[in-house]
């Protein structure tokens, strides 16, 4: 009698725990999940923005739900598929033509055609192309940002070599004036050892830059052809390989492993990379000046691109008018203003931003800000479609065998790459 | 005679106490296996399912040369791991159960590598194999032996992997391998040694028949723990360089949640039970000409 009561009441009472755990806080606002990763400083950055968002607008509590980025994408895919996921969530670009397929995102046009303080003629075209998925709005973007080259200004003075910002002013900042900058600040002792390398390799998206530069493409407008056994393409990619194994200013993946080479260690004199790695390195480096310039213009015209996050209001929001204002802050010109022209995280996507005073003379390195707003304002948009992370597994398996030094020759390379790549392309997806 | 109540018999509070237990195993685990058998048969993209028969099946079996691949590097590191595994732990276990001074200290030092996350000691291993400054590479040119680009070089990576599978011996299979090691009793090894036994006689045949069911156990636990490398390949390799370490469980992997071809990822998985079942099996049917257990006499 007592243990069948004692039963009971367990079962009630686990009963009423689930229920009230499940439950929202009863306070009268609509709450809403915004997912998000990132370092320390930039979660810092976004919890500040949040805060900021619910002051400012007292009948919402949005909650900032972090993931690490090691497990980002499997949660963020787990959630959507399960119905669990947040009302906001920020996405990779190399994920968001993948997960738009599979229809998880609400589309925006309804909310920016209806709200007038919000104008897509305030961003730059390439940030709002990024967000569109045939033709329909289906995210805004953040972290907004383009392929920049950074330099070590002690190295280049030391090989009295002129500062590349003001090459590229005169548009003389070319892949074969790179070419001979890397192999001027490289050195070996005597015993053979590297002491410092020119320029660190090329890796994706980066590559796809160079190409570019020498007239080629990595996949059709359709996304649906490989045309890497282009001659022009082929020619980037020899390019490439032999700054590695002919010229050897360029860190071969032995000599760049653990980062031994690494910018902030002032054993690199060039380095393609994002403007995003500037804030790490305001604060690691403090023993040689640096700062930024564009990529290298190459035979066929430059090599300039973009790349941001997109933030999307996830489909099944219960919320969806109000996730649209949080949306419409994150992008607005209080949080780029924080994001990007203080903290100089990425690129503002706002056009005004980015040319403003303030983001283009900052007080802190990097100096040449224009290098960024000139990138985002001229770079294409990298070829990424729903099937981007296979066509990349074939691709770099393929192209590794040339970046190892496994094939030196570049159009062997080439041919077999496009071959793996175009059969993926071929099948039925799915499968 | 009355009707005993429910509460009154015993296999009830049996049950009871199983239920959380069976719920689990129910609802995370038997429930799971049958969902990933229905979507072997599917193409499943984790928003819309198709059901397509034994097509996943075929397109492994004929039409995807890296599942193929990923069965190679998966079977190649079984075939040298577990073999080299067992006996490392089998001969530290050994060297752990003399009776020398400071014994506890050893056993506890030999012990702790395996305390270490995966992803540290991953990390650890990656400076390790590193050519230019790597531990290896600078104690095979103590020798004079030129090193390699260990986890760069396609040649090499899948060997790194294999020696660094030995980071483990001193774990959970090297205890095993010392408690069966303490219930031999010493009565055998003075008979043996009244009869004149060399120490490798006494090893050959006490030693290994008294631990064949350890050994047994450790063999089919090795295998299928060969079979489901993941973590170190993810960090170290990323499967990497040209699919030299593409183990088969990161291959599920990517399908599953890069690819999203949750069809194709269950069959695999399907197709790695079914392997390791037959493997099992033999085992267990080999078994039958090696393995001693007490007062069991084999002809």
């Amino acid at each position: 009698m007592l243990r069948g009561a004692v039963i009971r009441w367990g079962l009630a009472l686990m009963g009423l725990a689930i229920l009230v755990g499940c439950k929202s806080p009863d306070d009268g606002k609509v709450h809403l999940r915004y997912m998000a990763w990132g370092n320390v400083e930039q979660l810092a950055l976004e919890q500040q923005l949040v805060d900021s968002f619910n002051r400012q607008n007292p009948d919402l509590h949005v909650e900032l739900f972090k993931v690490p980025q090691s497990a980002y994408k499997n949660k963020m895919i787990l959630m959507f598929a399960s119905r669990t996921s947040p009302d906001v969530v920020r996405v990779d670009h190399y994920d968001f033509p993948q997960l738009a397929e599979r229809n998880y995102f609400h589309e925006l046009d309804e909310f920016i055609q209806g709200d007038l303080e919000f104008k897509l003629s305030d961003f730059f075209p390439a940030a709002v192309e990024e967000c569109k998925v045939n033709g329909k709005m289906q995210g805004l973007n953040v972290l907004f940002g383009g392929g920049i080259m950074f330099y070590n200004k002690k190295l280049l003075n030391e090989a009295g070599l002129d500062d590349p910002f003001e090459l590229y002013k005169k548009g003389e900042w070319t892949y074969a004036k790179m070419r001979e900058y890397a192999i001027k600040t490289t050195k070996y002792d005597k015993s053979g050892r590297a002491q410092q390398f020119g320029v660190n390799m090329a890796t994706m998206p980066f590559y796809f830059a160079t190409i570019q530069a020498f007239g080629g493409r990595f996949l059709n407008e359709t996304l649906d052809k490989c045309l890497l056994d282009s001659p022009e393409a082929i020619e980037a990619m020899q390019f490439l390989s032999d700054l590695r194994w002919k010229d050897k200013c360029c860190p071969t993946p032995a000599q760049g492993a653990n980062s031994a080479f690494a910018f902030e260690t002032g054993k690199l004199a060039l380095e393609f990379n994002y403007v995003g790695a500037s804030a790490r390195y305001r604060q690691m480096i403090t023993k040689f000046e640096w700062d930024i310039c564009p990529l290298p213009d190459g035979p066929k015209g430059n090599s300039l691109f973009v790349k941001g996050n997109q933030l999307i209001m996830y489909k099944e929001t219960q919320h969806p008018k109000e996730a649209w204002r949080l949306m419409k802050f994150l992008t607005g010109p209080e949080a780029e203003q924080v994001l990007y022209v203080r903290e100089r995280r990425q690129s503002p996507s706002r056009i005004a931003l980015a040319f403003s005073d303030a983001y283009l003379h900052p007080k802190t390195p990097p100096f040449n800000m224009e290098s960024v707003s000139m990138t985002v304002k001229e770079g294409t948009k990298l070829p990424i479609g729903p099937r981007w992370p296979e066509v990349m597994q074939v691709a770099g398996s393929e192209l590794d065998n040339l970046f190892a030094g496994r094939e030196k020759n570049a159009a062997e390379s080439m041919k077999s790459t496009t071959a793996a790549v175009n059969k993926l392309l071929g099948e039925e997806p799915g499968f | 005679m009355t009707k005993r109540r429910l509460v009154d018999k015993p296999s009830y509070w049996g049950f009871l106490f199983v239920l959380p237990w069976l719920l689990g195993f129910l609802v995370f685990t038997a429930g799971p296996m049958l969902t990933s058998l229905y979507l072997s048969f599917t193409k499943y993209d984790l928003n819309t399912i198709q059901f397509v028969g034994t097509k996943n099946y075929h397109r492994l079996f004929y039409e995807e040369p890296l599942f193929w691949k990923s069965l190679q590097v998966t079977i190649t590191y079984a075939i040298f791991s577990v073999p080299l595994g067992i006996s490392a732990s089998l001969g530290l276990a050994i060297l752990l159960n003399q009776k020398v001074r400071g014994q506890r200290v050893f056993r506890t030092l030999f012990y702790l590598p395996s305390l270490v996350p995966a992803v540290a000691s991953s990390l650890l291993w990656i400076w390790i194999f590193n050519p230019d400054y790597g531990l290896l590479n600078y104690a095979l040119s103590l020798f004079g032996i030129g090193g390699a680009e260990w986890l760069m070089d396609e040649k090499y990576t899948l060997g790194a992997f294999i020696v660094m599978s030995l980071w483990g011996a001193g774990g959970g299979r090297m205890i095993i391998f010392l408690a069966g090691l303490q219930g031999i009793s010493d009565t055998y090894y003075e008979a043996a040694r009244l009869d004149g036994a060399s120490h490798w006689q006494q090893f050959r045949f006490i030693t290994i028949p008294q631990l064949s069911p350890v050994i047994f156990f450790n063999l089919i636990l090795g295998i299928i723990g060969a079979f489901q490398v993941f973590t170190t390949a993810y960090i170290m390799t990323g499967g990497g360089p040209n699919n030299a370490t593409l183990f088969y469980a990161l291959s599920i992997f990517r399908n599953a949640f890069e690819y999203f071809k949750l069809g194709k990822a269950s069959a695999m998985a399907w197709v790695l039970f079914v392997i390791l079942l037959i493997i099992t099996a033999v085992q267990f049917w080999g078994s039958k000409r090696w393995v001693y257990y007490e007062g069991e006499a084999k002809s």
